[in-house]
């Protein structure tokens, strides 16, 4: 890196370190290694966050991505996940927050994707034998988001505006397949509260007055999406 | 682990000798690359012989990929390959890597576990590429050093692999193949020999690549890679996006002279055409490998 930008304000000559080569400027090829930085550092950033690209200008991308690269962010080993804290990176810059969230969303998405997850899944016939004390685990892949703006709405067509509205739903994976769909914030908050190892009768109580049918509907989703692995007594 | 009939031998340690290999050297084999995962599973790939897949894809990820990885192994020998291990920087050994990397193997149990000759990052910022070392007394005493704890952490022995490169450094103080052999002969590790790389930096750097390949010791060497380059007019640039060139096909019949025959793999990393054209390639491969191994050539341990 020291070397890129010694290069670039103009400090490096090839009397100073490089051979001249056979054919050709070491100049051209010294580009090559800059030029190769740029480009996959790019692509990866680029694969992780589609929409949020789209969404961007092709300026204010280039720009929030050179300055998220050139931050103290952790460059992990594997090329493909070099964008993880951008969402983080992004709200400590002044980044629209509607934006921050579509970044989040999609950060999920591929976290989801890679998630390691358990082999086992509950289904719905061992539904009967849980009461109110029992607890739930879940597969990694499964990832609850919020947003104060209409992301879902947003998702399914970008050229809706973007505008404050509280929205929810699940990120899950099924089948090597990452899927989400929106949830109301009782289910939502009764989810998070269940997803962090609190009882069924805890949970459900934090969500405030919940709909019997209501109930039995979203757990009958969940267990349709193979997302509870396990159900264990208090 | 069942390797679906093809014999597999348990993982290579650190008191077995440095080639071990009969009929096994003649394998011909691919990437494993996502974009042929379907193709692969499907059925297409039944005459690939092994696969190498990128190690770092795979360390920390569950997921699609990692069930794939053991899928495939299952059924072949699997390779595996890194690009950030970092062996010629001066920054620390990264021992979270190293962790990582060891519970992989020991989940996968790769016949070949491997990584480049160079330098990859530093100031803790993995760059992505593969950078080239200077070819000094210094450099070659660290990879020495860096190299040998690598080994005892896995508790095997890794091969490194040589790397293309553009620029050569004005400090140099040997050549290119004297600094890979010496590091191979002080660290005590195996030496995977891209064939593509010897001839790319032949022409970058004006050298003769027989002379790289004939100083290279053979009883080291455990797998060659085949690859295609671009060419850019004043150099060449070392892509894994075209098939392989008439040089590079010369130059590994030359090297099989030399040292025989081994598991060759084919490098493809982007334009990824379809498989067919790949195994068209591979074909090739195992075509020339036979030729020499019926001449005698198999295993030549100098
Ligand atoms: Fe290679």
């Amino acid at each position: 890196m020291k070397l890129v930008k010694s290069y670039a304000s103009g400090n490096l000559s090839s009397s100073d370190i490089f051979e001249t080569p056979a054919h050709g400027s070491w100049q051209a090829r010294f580009e090559l290694y800059a030029n190769g930085l740029r480009v996959r550092t790019k692509e990866s950033m680029e694969e992780m966050y589609p929409r949020l690209v789209r969404e961007l200008s092709g300026d204010d991308w280039n720009t929030l991505g050179s300055d998220y690269l050139a931050s103290d962010v952790k460059w992990p080993r594997n090329l493909n996940e070099l964008g993880l804290e951008l969402p983080e990176f992004m709200a400590a810059n002044g980044s629209k927050e509607c934006h921050i969230d579509l970044a989040k969303f999609e950060r999920d998405l591929h976290l989801s994707f890679n998630a390691f997850d358990s082999k086992e899944t509950l289904s719905l016939e061992e539904f009967g034998a849980i009461d109110e004390n029992s607890h739930f685990e879940f597969q990694a892949s499964m990832y609850l988001i919020s947003s104060n703006w209409n992301l879902f709405s947003h998702l399914k067509d970008a050229s809706n505006e973007w505008t404050k509205k509280s929205e929810f739903g699940v990120i899950y994976r099924l089948n090597f397949k990452v899927k989400y769909f929106s949830i109301s914030k009782d289910e939502f908050n009764f989810l998070s509260v269940l997803k962090n190892r609190n009882s069924l009768g805890d949970s459900l109580n934090a969500a405030g007055p919940f709909d019997p049918e209501q109930l039995s509907g979203l757990l009958a989703k969940i267990f349709a999406i193979k997302v509870v692995t396990k159900i264990a007594a208090a | 682990m069942n390797a679906g009939g093809l014999s597999v031998g348990p993982p290579i340690s650190m008191d077995m000798p440095l080639v071990n290999f009969t009929q096994s050297s003649n394998r011909a084999g691919l990437g494993f690359r996502p974009f042929y995962y379907k193709d692969i599973f499907g059925g297409k790939a039944q005459e690939v012989e092994f696969f190498e897949a990128i190690t770092e894809n795979y360390m920390d990820t569950g997921g699609r990929p990692l069930y794939y990885l053991e899928k495939m192994r299952a059924e072949k020998p699997v390779f595996l390959h890194g690009v950030s291990l970092n062996i010629g920087s001066t920054d620390e050994l990264n021992q979270d890597y190293l962790r990582s990397q060891k519970r992989l193997i020991d989940r996968i149990e790769p016949e070949i576990v491997s990584d480049h000759l160079c330098w990859t990052g530093a100031h803790s910022k993995n760059f992505f590429d593969l950078y080239p070392l200077p070819f000094i007394r210094q450099s070659l005493d660290h990879c020495v050093e860096r190299i040998s704890r690598i080994q005892d952490f896995l508790g095997r022995r890794i091969a490194v692999e040589n790397v293309s490169s553009y620029l050569l450094f004005k400090d140099n103080e040997m050549a290119e193949w004297e600094f890979i052999a010496e590091v191979a002969k002080g660290a005590d590790c195996r030496i995977l020999l891209d064939i593509n790389n010897v001839y790319v930096n032949s022409v970058n750097h004006a050298f003769n690549p027989q002379e790289f390949i004939e100083y290279i010791p053979g009883d080291r060497v455990v797998q060659y890679h085949l690859a295609g380059h671009t060419d850019m007019g004043d150099f060449l640039f070392d892509t894994h996006d075209h098939p392989i060139v008439d040089p590079v096909w010369e130059l590994f019949s030359f090297t099989m002279e030399q040292m025989g025959s081994r598991p060759t793999l084919i490098e493809r990393d982007d334009k990824f055409p379809e498989l067919e054209e790949l195994l068209t390639e591979l074909r090739y491969v195992k075509t020339l490998i036979l030729h020499h191994t019926a001449q005698g050539n198999q295993l030549v341990v100098k």
